[in-house]
């Protein structure tokens, strides 16, 4: 088996056993990245150097027999948007072009302490505001599995290297779909964990009561394992929820008998290509073959989500964004008179289309006379939906549905129509709005090609359940083989 | 009716300090959240009226921590990004 093809609990393995060096299964990586990724552009910034240094490093532990951590030797990605102390981390943005951090997010700190090596910073639509990665200031991302196709977004970026071999894992963040909608385009694994599970600590804010960071894999294991080792209250995160159990392996592999779940009729309803619908009531008929069973439900509020989700997700964003003044660090405009003209410029220039458009929207929600009209609304609406779902685990285990209505689509195909791309987060929103976790695996593909994702939903701090439901259908489902003959090069 | 209009649109840049370059990306913006504000009206047929708004999806609340002092940021290391300092200090344009 080729290093690029290993998961991470292989690689894992075969590194403790002293088969591979790290720095052989580094090497491996970064070369498949000089051949392939100025075609799939898939990260912004590739730290080699000091990755290489850090692998040599490991070299001399594995000789010494003093491998330790969790995750020894093993090579990650990043999403520009966490902050990698003295490394890069730009969300994306003009506005963060040469922004050094001068702390490492908490995940990172996790990440390094279980001797993880990074290998470098990866593309997402600008501060996180998009679903096609396409709102990069710096450049586009292409799907591996089809170079005309959108990676989805806003972790296209680490969806993509992890499709393509760059990385056995990465991390992204999740504040509307932006974990799983890009791993359900590209055919991967990724979780949305629930609010609370993973400390925000280091991310930069986009919308801070729906953002979580969660983990993109190649399969449901390697995403367990990883969640288990990100997961943890961090005390310069307050809404980090401390006393949780984070083991998510023990127990995996249990058999599904007895099983509940729900299957929202609203999931597979209008706007949902038939392709998408087909492969999800073929999940069903999946997890009935294996013991559970599978009702039609309904989520009768869902078709209000998207505009809740965009009032309530920008008027953060309007507040948390405020902070880019061009002072303390970042973009700053020259030439400017005065303080205001120098704000006004800085963020002008700093921030693309997409950013600015969202700062607009959620100042206009939060501006006198517009606020209980429209974000009390939406904050009501929050309290529905949760309410329904709520009500739904009361008799069920775990909520099945797409991920996204359609498998991904061509690259400048949506690009100049903003709304219609919200309403593509439909199946996503719900657990962002209700803090929920919810999963995306692969459960099919569609006749072009392109990957379906199936997205599995759980109470909250029901992670657990869902990585065991996930588990047994990737057993029966998965497109690892498809992963391993993807070609990377413009034919 | 539309609630969104150029002087909206020019008011709320203000509000967020970001310029607004011409006349032509004032109305590109005034088209484009018109649209967006629009369907955000889809949730007008909703009764919310006896519904609590839900703002967080945690009910943590008062989270503490011990009050232990612990080692701050260098001033160095604070203004590291900053593109303009003079004797250990931000420096800003005039701001009258």
């Amino acid at each position: 088996m080729n290093i690029h093809e290993m998961t991470v609990e292989t690689l894992y393995e075969k590194i403790q056993s002293k088969e591979i060096k790290p720095s052989e299964v580094m090497g491996a990586l970064f070369d498949r990245i000089e051949a392939s990724d100025e075609t799939i552009g898939s990260f912004l910034f590739v730290n080699k150097e000091d990755a290489m240094k850090q692998a040599e490093a490991l070299d001399r532990l594995q000789a010494e027999d003093r491998m330790e951590g969790p995750l020894f030797g093993i090579p990650m990605g990043i999403k520009d948007n966490i902050c990698t102390k003295d490394v890069l981390t730009t969300c994306a943005s003009r506005m963060l072009e040469d922004f050094n951090p001068v702390y490492d997010a908490t995940v990172m700190e996790k990440l390094n302490d279980a001797n993880a090596v990074m290998m470098g910073k990866q593309n997402m639509d600008e501060f996180a505001m998009g679903g096609s990665t396409e709102n990069s200031y710096f450049k586009k991302t292409r799907n591996p599995w089809d170079l005309n196709a959108v990676p989805g977004g806003s972790s296209g970026g680490s969806a993509a290297a992890v499709a393509a071999g760059f990385v056995p894992f990465s991390l992204g963040s999740d504040t509307g779909g932006s974990v799983r909608q890009p791993a359900a385009f590209c055919g991967v694994v990724g979780m949305k964990p629930t609010y609370g599970r993973v400390s925000r600590y280091g991310l930069v804010a986009f919308a801070s009561s729906l953002d979580q960071i969660g983990p993109i894999t190649r399969n449901v294991r390697d995403n367990a394992k990883i969640l288990e080792l990100i997961s943890g209250s961090h005390t310069k995160d307050a809404t980090s929820k401390p006393g949780m159990d984070n083991h998510f392996l023990d127990g995996i592999d249990k058999d599904l008998s007895g099983m509940k779940i729900a299957l929202p009729k609203e999931f597979i309803g209008e706007g949902i290509s038939d392709e998408v619908e087909a492969s999800v009531r073929k999940a069903a008929e999946t997890f009935e073959s294996l013991g559970a069973t599978v009702e039609e439900v309904s989520i009768p509020h869902t078709k209000y989500v998207v505009s809740a989700y965009y009032l309530i997700a920008s008027s953060e964003a309007s507040s948390n964004l405020a902070r880019f003044d061009g002072i303390r660090y970042g973009y700053k405009a020259e030439g400017t008179e005065t303080l205001e003209e120098h704000y006004k410029k800085t963020r002008a220039e700093g921030f693309g289309e997409e950013v600015k458009r969202r700062i607009l929207l959620g100042t206009f929600v939060l501006s006198a006379g517009h606020y209980d009209q429209h974000y009390i609304r939406a904050q009501k609406l929050r309290g529905v939906i949760e309410r329904e779902m709520k009500d739904l685990f009361n008799e069920y285990d775990l909520i099945i549905g797409p991920t996204t209505p359609t498998p991904a689509y061509d690259l400048g195909e949506k690009s100049d129509d903003q709304l219609e791309m919200y309403k593509d987060d439909i199946l996503t929103i719900p657990a962002n709005l209700t803090g929920m976790p919810a999963l995306s695996i692969p459960s099919g593909l569609s006749a072009s090609g392109r990957p379906i994702g199936l997205q599995l939903i759980g109470n909250h701090f029901d992670e657990k359940k869902i990585y065991n439901a996930a588990l047994k259908f990737e057993e029966q489902f998965n497109l690892q083989e498809e992963l391993k003959s993807l070609q990377l090069e413009v034919q | 009716m539309s609630e969104i209009n150029l002087d909206t649109v020019k008011h709320v840049a203000n509000l967020a300090r970001i310029e607004i370059q011409d006349e032509k990306a004032a109305e590109a913006f005034t088209k484009e959240l018109d649209k967006i504000v629009d369907y955000a009206h889809l949730l007008d047929e909703v009764d919310l009226g006896e519904t609590e708004p839900m703002f967080h999806a945690l009910d943590l609340t008062n989270v503490m921590r011990d009050d232990t002092p612990s080692e701050p940021l260098s001033q160095d290391e604070a203004m590291s990004n900053a593109k303009s300092t003079k004797d250990g200090h931000f420096k800003v344009p005039k701001m009258l």
